[in-house]
C-alpha cells in the first residue's frame, strides 16, 4: 500500500530551451536523431543535454530504482483502465459508442481508434502502456515541463514498435502543454483521460479535475487515481515509504494534498455545474476501487472498494491508494 | 569480428525449435492477446523434418495412432530387494490413464505444424552464432539483445528466449549460471519390437533398478516400446556395440535375471568389437530368463511385481540405437537480472530420464512463460521487462527444483548398493505401493504434470 509518485520527485535537471506550448513528437530511430529532430525547431540542444534526458529517462525506468513500487503497479491500473472502459464502450447504445470501430474489440488492441490523453505522463510508463492497446495517445506533464516530457519521448523513442506517426492508426505524442491550455486548443475531443498519481500533486485540484473532465468527448470516460487522507495513509506512504524504508525519495508526498474519495467525487460533480461546461453532460462514477501492496508478494491488487474494514478497524478498501472512473454522460438538449 | 549484417526487430525471439521453443512460438501464435506480437523461432536443424505425414486439425490429432500410446500401468520394481511399485489408472479419479508416450520427434513435428506463421516468422536451419548487447550504431541505445546468425544478419527483441537445449547459449550470454553435475552415467535409448505383450494391448510401462541405474521401457505401440537404460559409461559403450539381436536379448535379460547373471555378462562383452565369447549363447539365456519368471519357487528377487508376465524383448528398429550423457543441473535463474531474456526447457534445467519429466517440466514452462506474456499484453506492458518476467521465474523456479530434487534422490537411492538402503529403498517402495492415497498424489506429481 505504498506509494511513488510522478511528477514532483522525478524531474532531471536539465535546462532545455523550449516553448512550453511546442509540440513534441519524437519519430523511432536513434536517440540522437530523434531528440534533435524534436528540438531542432526551437533550440540547439547538445549531445550532453541530451546525455543528461537519457541518464533521467534511465533512473526513471529502472524496474528496482526509485519509482520501482509505480512499475509494480502500473499492470493492475492497466488493467483496471482496460475493464472500465471496455464495459463502458460495450454499455453505451451502438449508435454514440464513438469512434471504436467495432463492437467486438480485437483483444490485441482493444483500444483501436481511440484518443486517449494522458495527463501527468511522469517517466510516460501509462503513456506507453495505453499506446500498446492500440490507442491513439496524447501525453503532457502535469505542469507542462518540457523536461519531464522530454524525458518520456526519450525512452519512448528507444521501442521501436511504438509509432510517432500522428497519422498511423495508433500513435503516441508527448507535448509540454497544460490541460488548460490543450483544452482551449482541442476541445472535448478525448474517449478517454487518464490521470493517475497526479491529482495530490497539483495547486487547484478543484479546476485540474475539471479542466481532464472537460477534455473527455461526451459518452467518454475518465480515471483518475490518488491517495485518501488518512491516518493510514500518512503512516504508509510517507513515515514507512518515505522516511524508513526509503522505497520513495524523502518529499515525494505531501500529506495535505491528498483527496479523499468524497472530495474527489465533488470535484467531478463541480464540473456539471460549473460555467466552463460547454457541452452539457452528466458525470456519473461508474467505479471506485482500492489499490493495496501486498509486500510479501512484492505485488499490487486491485480491492473492489466494497470492503471498508479491514479487520483492524481501519485499512478500509480506499484508505489509500485509489482509482475512480467517471463516465461522461450526454444529455440531450 | 565480422561486419553487421541487416538488423531485423521482433518483440520476441525464440532460440532454439526443439518441442519447448516451437510450443512456446505456436501457443504465442495462437493467443488471442499475445497474437498481435511478433516472434521470430530460429532453429538450427530442420524443424519441419516430417516423420511421415498424416492429415489432422490439433497438433495431438496429428501424430498417428501407432506413434503415441496411452499407458494405463506403470511397474517399477528394485533388482537387488524386494521393492515394489504398481501404478494402476483406475486408481486415480482424475483420468482414466497414466500418461501417454509419444516419440519427441513426432511430438515437435505435430507441433511446429501448430506455429502460425502468420505472426511467427520461423528461421530453419540456421544457426545462431553468437549474443550480444547492442552496440553498433542502430541498436544504440537499447537494451534489447541481439543474435547474430551465422551471415551476420542481426535480430533484435525486446524478450529473448533460450530454448536451445543443455548447453543454451542464451544462457551463457546472460551470465546465469547452472549448478548442477554431470550422472556417472549415460542414457541407451532405443525403440524395440515386442512379443506377447501382457494383457489386451501393450499399456504397461515397466521400469527396474539396476545397480548402474534405472532400465525403463514406455509402450509406444501394440508391438513396439521405447527403452531408455541409465548405465554407467563403460557399460553404456558395451550396450552400443553389440549387435542387434544380441542387444535385445540383453535387455531381455536385464529386465528378468538377477543383478549378477547381468554384471557377468557385461564383463564378457569385448569392449573394442562388442562380440561376445563362443561359449555364451545369450540368445539360450534370455529364453531361461523368461522360463525362470514362470517358476514358483525362485525367491523372488529383483522379480517384477506379481502377475507381472513381461513382453519378450524381440528386435531393435533399426537405426534406433543411441546413447546419451546425462546430467542433472537447475539455472541459478530463469531470466536475466535486468529482464529482456528468459529460459525455458532444457535450457533452465536438465533431469535425470529416470521419472521421464524432462520435457513436461518444459512445457510447464511454455504454458507459464505464454500467460504471463499474455498478461503483460492485456496490460499494455513492454513483455521483455523485468517486472513482467519476474512472475514467470517466481512461477516455475521452485516447483521445478523441487521435482528435479525428487527425481534426483530417487535417482541416488537406487544407485547405492549398501544393505540398509537396499532394504530402506524396497520398504519404502512397498509402503508407497499398499497406501492408495499416497500413491495417487505421487501420481499426480508424475502425470499431470
Ligand atoms: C535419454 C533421454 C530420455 C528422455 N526421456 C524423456 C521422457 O521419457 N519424458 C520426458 O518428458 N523427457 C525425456 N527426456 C528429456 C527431454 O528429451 C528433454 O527435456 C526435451 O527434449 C528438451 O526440449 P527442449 O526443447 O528444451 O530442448 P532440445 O530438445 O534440446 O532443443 C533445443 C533445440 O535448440 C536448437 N539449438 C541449439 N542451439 C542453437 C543455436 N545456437 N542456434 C539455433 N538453434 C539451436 C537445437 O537444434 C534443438 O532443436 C529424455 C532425455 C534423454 C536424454
Amino acid at each position: 500500500m505504498f506509494h511513488a509518485a510522478f511528477g514532483i520527485a522525478c524531474q532531471p535537471k536539465v535546462t532545455a530551451v523550449l516553448r512550453a506550448s511546442a509540440n513534441i513528437r519524437i519519430k523511432p530511430g536513434t536517440l540522437s536523431l530523434s531528440i534533435a529532430r524534436m528540438y531542432s525547431a526551437t533550440s540547439s540542444i547538445d549531445s550532453a543535454e541530451v546525455a543528461k534526458f537519457a541518464a533521467a529517462s534511465n533512473d526513471w525506468w529502472k524496474p528496482n530504482g526509485q519509482f520501482g513500487m509505480l512499475h509494480q503497479m502500473n499492470p493492475v491500473r492497466m488493467k483496471y483502465i482496460r475493464t472500465q472502459t471496455l464495459s463502458h464502450l460495450a454499455s453505451l447504445p451502438v449508435s454514440s459508442a464513438s469512434t471504436l470501430a467495432s463492437v467486438q474489440p480485437d483483444p490485441a488492441a482493444p483500444f483501436k481508434g481511440l484518443r486517449v490523453l494522458d495527463v501527468g505522463c511522469g517517466g510516460g510508463l501509462l503513456s506507453e502502456s495505453l499506446a500498446r492497446l492500440g490507442a491513439s495517445v496524447t501525453a503532457t506533464a502535469i505542469d507542462a515541463s518540457p523536461e519531464n516530457v522530454a524525458m518520456a519521448a526519450y525512452h519512448a523513442s528507444l521501442d521501436p514498435m511504438l509509432n510517432f506517426d500522428p497519422k498511423a492508426p495508433f500513435s503516441l505524442s508527448f507535448r509540454a502543454i497544460t490541460a488548460e491550455e490543450l483544452l482551449r486548443e482541442t476541445g472535448s475531443v478525448f474517449d478517454l483521460v487518464c490521470s493517475l498519481e497526479v491529482v495530490e500533486h497539483v495547486n487547484n485540484p478543484k479546476e485540474f479535475i475539471g479542466n481532464c473532465l472537460e477534455l473527455v468527448k461526451p459518452n467518454g470516460l475518465a480515471i483518475f487515481s490518488t491517495i485518501n487522507r488518512t491516518p493510514t495513509a500518512r503512516l504508509f506512504t510517507i513515515l514507512l515509504a518515505e522516511n524508513i524504508l526509503k522505497w520513495v525519495p524523502v518529499g515525494t508526498h505531501n500529506f495535505d494534498k491528498y483527496i479523499t474519495p468524497t472530495e474527489l467525487e465533488s470535484f467531478v460533480k463541480a464540473v456539471e455545474l460549473s460555467s466552463v461546461a460547454t457541452i452539457k453532460s452528466k458525470h456519473e462514477i461508474a467505479d471506485v476501487s482500492g489499490l493495496a501492496y501486498r509486500p510479501l508478494e512484492n505485488k499490487w491488487e486491485l480491492l473492489d472498494g466494497k470492503n471498508s474494514m479491514f479487520g483492524f478497524g481501519f485499512a478500509g478498501d480506499l484508505e489509500m491508494n485509489y482509482v475512480m472512473s467517471v463516465r461522461k454522460l450526454a444529455v440531450a438538449a | 569480428m565480422k561486419a553487421t549484417g541487416r538488423l531485423k526487430r521482433t518483440d520476441v525471439c525464440i532460440v532454439g525449435g526443439g518441442i519447448a521453443g516451437t510450443a512456446l512460438a505456436a501457443a504465442i501464435s495462437q493467443s488471442p492477446f499475445a497474437s498481435g506480437l511478433k516472434v521470430t523461432l530460429i532453429e538450427g536443424g530442420n524443424l519441419f523434418t516430417k516423420p511421415e505425414h498424416r492429415p489432422g486439425i490439433g497438433a495431438w490429432d496429428r501424430i498417428p495412432v501407432d506413434r503415441k500410446k496411452v499407458f494405463t500401468q506403470m511397474k517399477i520394481w528394485d533388482a537387488m530387494g524386494y521393492g515394489k511399485l504398481g501404478f494402476n489408472a483406475p486408481q486415480t479419479n482424475a483420468s482414466s490413464c497414466i500418461g501417454w508416450i509419444v516419440e519427441s520427434n513426432w511430438l515437435r513435428y505435430a507441433v511446429a505444424q501448430s506455429v502460425d506463421q502468420k505472426s511467427v516468422s520461423i528461421l530453419n536451419n540456421e544457426t545462431v552464432e553468437s549474443v550480444t548487447r547492442p552496440a553498433a550504431p542502430d541498436e544504440q541505445n537499447l537494451e534489447w539483445p541481439v543474435v547474430v546468425l551465422k551471415d551476420a544478419s542481426r535480430i533484435q527483441s525486446r524478450l529473448l528466449v533460450g530454448a536451445d537445449g543443455a548447453n543454451s547459449l542464451v544462457r551463457k550470454f546472460a551470465g546465469i549460471d547452472a549448478l548442477g553435475w554431470e550422472y556417472p552415467q549415460k542414457a541407451i535409448v532405443a525403440t524395440l519390437d515386442l512379443e506377447g505383450v501382457e494383457g489386451k494391448e501393450n499399456d504397461i510401462a515397466y521400469q527396474k533398478f539396476l545397480p548402474g541405474g534405472p532400465i525403463a521401457i514406455l509402450p509406444l505401440s501394440a508391438t513396439k516400446s521405447s527403452l531408455v537404460w541409465s548405465t554407467t559409461p563403460a557399460n553404456a559403450a558395451k550396450l552400443s556395440k553389440l549387435t542387434n539381436s544380441n542387444f535385445a536379448n540383453f535387455v531381455d535379460i536385464a529386465f528378468r535375471n538377477s543383478v549378477e547373471d547381468i554384471q557377468f555378462l557385461f564383463s564378457q562383452i569385448n569392449e573394442q568389437d562388442g562380440s561376445l565369447p563362443q561359449n555364451i549363447n545369450i540368445e539360450k539365456e534370455a529364453e531361461w530368463g523368461r522360463n525362470r519368471l514362470l517358476d514358483p519357487n525362485y525367491d523372488g528377487t529383483g522379480l517384477p511385481p506379481t502377475y507381472t508376465i513381461l513382453p519378450k524383448i524381440a528386435g531393435v528398429v533399426e537405426g534406433s540405437r543411441a546413447g546419451f550423457p546425462l546430467r542433472f543441473w537447475h539455472s541459478e535463474n530463469y531470466i536475466g537480472s535486468d529482464g529482456r531474456i528468459a529460459l525455458i526447457g532444457d535450457a533452465a534445467h536438465t533431469i535425470h530420464p529416470l521419472a521421464g519429466q524432462g520435457l513436461n517440466l518444459g512445457l510447464l514452462d511454455v504454458a507459464t512463460l505464454s500467460k504471463v506474456i499474455d498478461e503483460g499484453v492485456i496490460s499494455g506492458s513492454d513483455v521483455g521487462n523485468l517486472h513482467t518476467l519476474q512472475n514467470y521465474a517466481a512461477e516455475r523456479f521452485a516447483p521445478n527444483l523441487a521435482m528435479m530434487m525428487a527425481v534426483d534422490s530417487v535417482g541416488k537411492l537406487f544407485r547405492t548398493e549398501s544393505d540398509l538402503i537396499v532394504w530402506a529403498r524396497s520398504f519404502g517402495l512397498n509402503l508407497v505401493n499398499s497406501l492408495p492415497a499416497v500413491k495417487n498424489m505421487a501420481m499426480f506429481a508424475a502425470s499431470s504434470l
